[in-house]
């Protein structure tokens, strides 16, 4: 049994391996067309969400190590 | 009449010897660092310190998980009273990304410590039926033997009424 908490702590983060790839926007570009920007999504500032944040940031940088 | 024996309260209670003042402990007190950047920039400037970077390299190269690794510097600072434990939680992937990259950058195969603990008293199926097959191959003709004693001879009962015909 692994009572480790940070390996819990580790896996249990939720980070996605490949970052979801932003949908284009459908809109049309006429004149007639309604002028409203997309809404930004607004980044949660919860702790959890900022180490997110951190752990991505530097496994990216790992792998970019070791892809070479 | 004898009297009964009284009983004393005058003897300190089990586990006082280690207890003390409230607040004389450092965990017991404010932390320093009060949030995850805070107790994050604690950590990562010591990681690629000298003295610690090497210190970092030998534990991986020996085998310890990084996430063992984490876990005791964090306990380590709570003790100390730099951080309470849920900064130090949340500080830990931070942590263990951090010394990944170490590794990596250093070149050194490393444990995560992440991995299922494999259960060493579970024979996994693949294990049994390559044993099956080995067996198979040294001993085809024993295989057979015990094959052919299995087969019983299932003789149909004979009649053996009074108007039954006989054989």
């Amino acid at each position: 049994m692994n009572v480790n908490p940070a390996a819990k702590a580790y896996t249990n983060l939720g980070i996605m391996d490949e970052p979801e790839t932003s949908k284009k926007s459908s809109m049309s570009m006429g004149l007639l067309s309604r002028n409203s920007k997309p809404k930004t999504e607004k980044k949660s500032s919860e702790p959890l969400d900022r180490v997110r944040d951190y752990v991505s940031s530097i496994r990216k940088a790992r792998k970019q190590i070791t892809n070479g | 009449m004898a009297e009964l024996p009284t009983p004393s309260f005058d003897y300190p209670i089990p586990g006082q010897g280690m207890t003390a003042e409230v607040g004389s402990r450092p965990w017991q007190n404010p932390p320093q660092y009060t949030t995850v950047e805070q107790a994050l920039e604690f950590y990562i400037p010591r990681l690629v310190a000298d003295d610690v970077y090497e210190a970092l390299l030998d534990s991986m190269e020996l085998g310890i998980p990084l996430t063992t690794m984490a876990d005791s510097m964090q306990s380590a600072a709570v003790m100390q009273g730099l951080h309470t434990i849920d900064v130090g939680i949340l500080a830990m992937p931070v942590i263990i990304e951090m010394l990944a990259f170490i590794g990596d950058d250093a070149g050194i195969e490393y444990t995560l410590g992440t991995e299922a603990p494999i259960d060493e008293d579970k024979i996994s199926e693949s294990k049994i039926a390559l044993a099956m097959k080995r067996m198979r191959e040294k001993l085809p003709e024993a295989l057979e033997e015990s094959k052919e004693e299995k087969v019983v001879k299932v003789e149909e009962p004979q009649p053996s009424g009074l108007m039954a015909r006989r054989v």
